[in-house]
């Protein structure tokens, strides 16, 4: 019995290891360099992040980002919540859900399927995530520049 | 004794197992059946895609206006008067602000002149009734052998072209009445341009033949 122990021990320490590698990328996720500040990241490769943001406004920023990145978009349309879309990469298909949280706030979740149930691209999800955020950020900017510049002086 | 030995080797061989599928990368993924015919945007042609794009980009949403619409839906607006209609649609919807197409395109080859030195090596003139050509790429096939109608001064001698020599897209043209009389034949400050070396002549000669010099577009004088 003496001998079960330790043999039981290195078994289940051999048998998480996986685990371990899940815990510490969650553990840092939020403080890589150049991760974006507020991007959720669950343990299955979903990704998440709530924008200042209508859903007309956010959607657009969406599309202009698979734009950019070369994604065509296969599917646009509402849901339940707010929007969907759709696009597709190499061997990936990346689900976007817009839910309107207020009229001014909207949660925007991106899984990137790779092909099984079971894998996701979360580093693709992230990506998409930044560059709407940038995006958004340049739109608005543009938005405010452009009523300073019909303000009567 | 026999027995806890077989248990002992279960458990490691088991372990090592769990580990080993783990650790295993993914299979790769068959591709699709097949490709899926593209249709929209992707169909299009190279010059009708960068006409579309920057349509698309240069659409300004609001939190309660009208949603924007895709490059998709962008796509499925040219109809045979050309693009036009396109800009007069989202304009109708008050996605755009500017004037005219030709201001959009020249927008929008600015914008990626500043964000990309790359260049495709081709070269998009467009007109004011929405045609498009390529020059300078043997991909400029979409609207070379359309028959163009004669601008409202087709008969006239022309008189200056506007070939715009940028590190990337160099998108001109424009056939605009109002931009046409800014520029009176009179006007010394539009000269003749020769075109450059990117551009074909051939198909710079077929443009100044038929447009006007817009007001926007830039002159660069011959060599």
């Amino acid at each position: 019995m003496n001998r079960i122990g330790p043999v039981v021990v290195v078994s289940l320490a051999l048998a998480l290891q996986g685990c371990a590698t899940v815990a510490l990328t969650l553990a840092t996720a939020g403080v890589g360099i150049g991760m974006e500040a507020g991007v959720e990241h669950t343990l299955n490769g979903i990704v998440y992040k709530t924008f200042t943001a209508s859903t007309n406004e956010l959607r657009f920023a969406t599309l202009k980002s698979f734009d950019r990145l070369g994604m065509p978009v296969t599917n646009d349309g509402k849901s339940e919540d707010g929007w969907k879309l759709t696009a597709t990469a190499s061997n990936r298909t990346i689900d976007v859900d817009f839910q309107s949280l207020t009229e001014q706030t909207t949660r925007m979740r991106v899984v990137a399927n790779t092909g099984a149930i079971f894998f996701k691209d979360a580093s693709t999800a992230t990506e998409i995530i930044n560059q709407t955020a940038q995006i958004l950020a340049d739109q608005q900017n543009a938005a405010k520049a452009k009523t300073k510049r019909k303000e009567p002086t | 004794m026999i027995a806890r030995q077989v248990t002992l080797v279960a458990a490691l061989l088991f372990s090592l197992a769990s580990v080993s599928f783990a650790q295993e990368a993914p299979a790769p993924t068959a591709p699709a059946a097949a490709a899926p015919a593209q249709t929209g945007f992707q169909a299009l042609s190279p010059g009708d895609q960068k006409i579309v794009r920057a349509l698309f980009w240069a659409q300004e949403v609001t939190a309660d206006g009208p949603p924007a619409l895709s490059l998709n839906e962008i796509a499925a607006l040219k109809d045979r008067t050309g693009w036009v209609s396109a800009f007069k649609a989202l304009k109708s919807q008050g996605l755009v602000d500017a004037k005219t197409l030709n201001q959009i395109i020249a927008s929008d080859a600015a914008s990626a002149v500043r964000s990309s030195g790359v260049h495709d090596g081709t070269t998009l003139v467009v007109t004011g009734n929405g045609k498009s050509m390529l020059a300078g790429t043997e991909l400029g096939t979409n609207d070379r052998d359309s028959s163009r109608s004669p601008a409202p001064n087709a008969g006239s001698k022309p008189r200056a072209a506007q070939a715009k020599r940028a590190p990337h897209d160099a998108v001109t043209a424009a056939n605009n009445s109002d931009q046409h009389a800014a520029g009176s034949p009179g006007d010394s400050s539009v000269p003749h341009a020769a075109p450059t070396t990117r551009v074909q002549r051939d198909s710079l000669a077929q443009v100044n033949d038929a447009l006007p010099v817009p007001a926007e577009a830039t002159i660069i004088p011959g060599p």
